[in-house]
């Protein structure tokens, strides 16, 4: 066997692993996904190829959504307020923006995430506050056939929803 | 018989070993592989740059994401990254130095295959290191830099060496990984109501959190929505399987590019949209590649690339 037919082969099977692999990694739900997942698992996490590839699929994403807080003083008196992300466009580079919607996005699914990142945040950020109030806010949004005939417009906000989260003792502060 | 048949299945595997070979590793693409580097390794650099500005906040212990909630936030199995073990804000600025550092080189290209094997290492270990922040940008980057790592652009080389074959390969790799990015995300979308209802696009104009300006008025041409959503919808199927046919090739890549560049307008993702239309440099004639080269190179200032 020559170097050459050699390199061949070896190439082709690491393309066979490697495509069976990246091909299966967003299907990783399905049976053959599951019995895979031994070996498929591994190198795609390894490497950071696990991605879903669902751009605006199957539906496009949630509608605006925030974290909003209230840091608390020692009496109880609210330090500071605000929206993760903030509203509007608060920056001269988009993308800064951008990160934070998709932490948002992600955070937003489960009140544990929110009360384990955002709380300690923003207790880190209010040197004097005791606790830090945490809600999650889910904006509404108008539908194509209401803003055709005019009853409302893209940035109404009507049906927009807050829910409480939790209030977070800051540790070492009470 | 048994061995007629036998002869006639073996010659059979040989044409198709050899279909196999001359498609991954018997197509050199330089010029293409040139190209899209220059575009790649740039387009990374302002993206990544632009992250350093909240680099504290993404990847400090005083940021968001301190090193103690990173599991709770997502399985890690597996998942390794440089600041698990050096997680000092000074280690995440050298890191992110020399990641800057790698993108310039690979731009440029300085030692490219090198340059992209400390940038692949260095990419992967920040998103590992606080996966919440990354999105579609971080994740295409990932498989990009990972096949740099094996490309080749010299032009004199013989082609049974092994740098060629693998240069060859990293193109192929590209294109086909463009393939299951679009098969996926088309495939996906038609298990979405509002894609088969043909509102998907209205969903994306009118969310206010990620739309560039008031999309008000799209709402009094609804048929253009209708439109427009199932035709991103048929591109995006058919778009692994066109985009081999040559006389479609070039209006496939260029309804990609009017797609991107309108989702970029309205969706005020630039830097989607750009490594999307980067992407289908790798899928351009190599004659058409090789001439664009020159012409780049003939300009003064991008006379440095190599």
């Amino acid at each position: 066997m020559t170097k050459e037919v050699a390199t061949r082969i070896a190439l082709t099977v690491f393309l066979v692993f490697h495509l069976f692999c990246v091909i299966l990694a967003p299907n990783s739900m399905t049976y053959l996904g599951q019995r895979c997942s031994f070996f498929v698992n591994p190198y795609v996490s390894f490497l950071e190829m696990s991605s879903q590839w669902g751009f605006f699929a199957p539906d496009p994403g949630p509608p605006p959504v925030f974290i909003e807080y209230e840091a608390m003083g020692s009496n109880g008196e609210p330090l500071a307020s605000g929206y993760w992300p903030e509203k509007g466009d608060p920056f001269f580079l988009r993308e800064r923006q951008n990160r934070r919607i998709g932490v948002a996005r992600f955070l937003i699914a489960t009140d544990d995430r929110i009360e384990k990142a955002m709380g300690p945040y923003y207790c880190r950020q209010f040197a004097k506050a005791r606790s830090v109030r945490l809600w999650k806010v889910v904006q509404g949004m108008a539908n194509l056939h209401d803003v055709s005939a005019g009853k409302r417009t893209i940035a109404d906000g009507k049906g927009t929803e807050r829910k409480w989260v939790t209030q977070y003792l800051c540790p070492g502060r009470s | 018989m048994e061995r007629a048949l036998a002869n006639a299945w073996g010659r059979r595997f040989t044409a198709l070993w050899w279909d196999w070979c001359a498609f991954w590793f018997y197509s050199p693409a330089p010029a293409r592989m040139r190209l899209f580097r220059v575009a790649l390794g740039s387009m990374l650099f302002v993206f990544y740059s632009i992250r350093a500005v909240d680099l504290m906040l993404w990847f400090s212990e005083t940021g968001i994401m301190p090193l103690s909630i990173v599991p709770d936030m997502l399985p890690m199995n597996y998942r390794q990254s440089i600041f698990f073990y050096l997680s000092s804000d000074a280690a995440i600025w050298i890191g992110n130095a020399i990641y800057l550092l790698a993108l310039a080189l690979l731009a440029l290209g300085i030692r490219p295959r090198y340059s992209a094997g400390v940038a692949f290492i260095l990419h992967v270990s920040f998103l590992h290191r606080d996966m919440v922040p990354s999105y579609g940008v971080d994740m295409i980057a990932s498989f990009f830099l990972f096949y740099l790592c094996f490309a080749d652009y010299a032009e004199k080389r013989k082609q049974s060496s092994g740098r060629t074959m693998l240069g060859s390969m990293a193109c192929r790799l590209i294109q086909i990984q463009i393939c299951i990015i679009y098969a996926y995300s088309g495939l996906d979308k038609v298990k979405g109501v509002q894609w088969w209802g043909g509102e998907a696009l209205w969903g994306v104009v009118s969310n206010v959190q990620i739309a560039r300006w008031d999309f008000s008025f799209v709402a009094h041409f609804p048929l253009l929505l209708v439109a427009a959503t199932y035709s991103t919808l048929a591109w995006e199927i058919y778009f692994p399987v066109l985009i081999w046919f040559k006389p479609l090739r070039n209006f496939m890549l260029l309804f990609g590019v009017a797609l991107h560049i309108g989702i970029g307008l309205v969706v005020n993702i630039p830097f989607f949209a750009s490594i999307m239309i980067i992407s289908y440099l790798v899928f351009l004639d190599e004659t058409v590649a090789a001439r664009i080269w020159k012409k780049l190179k003939q300009a003064e200032m991008l006379s440095v690339i190599r």
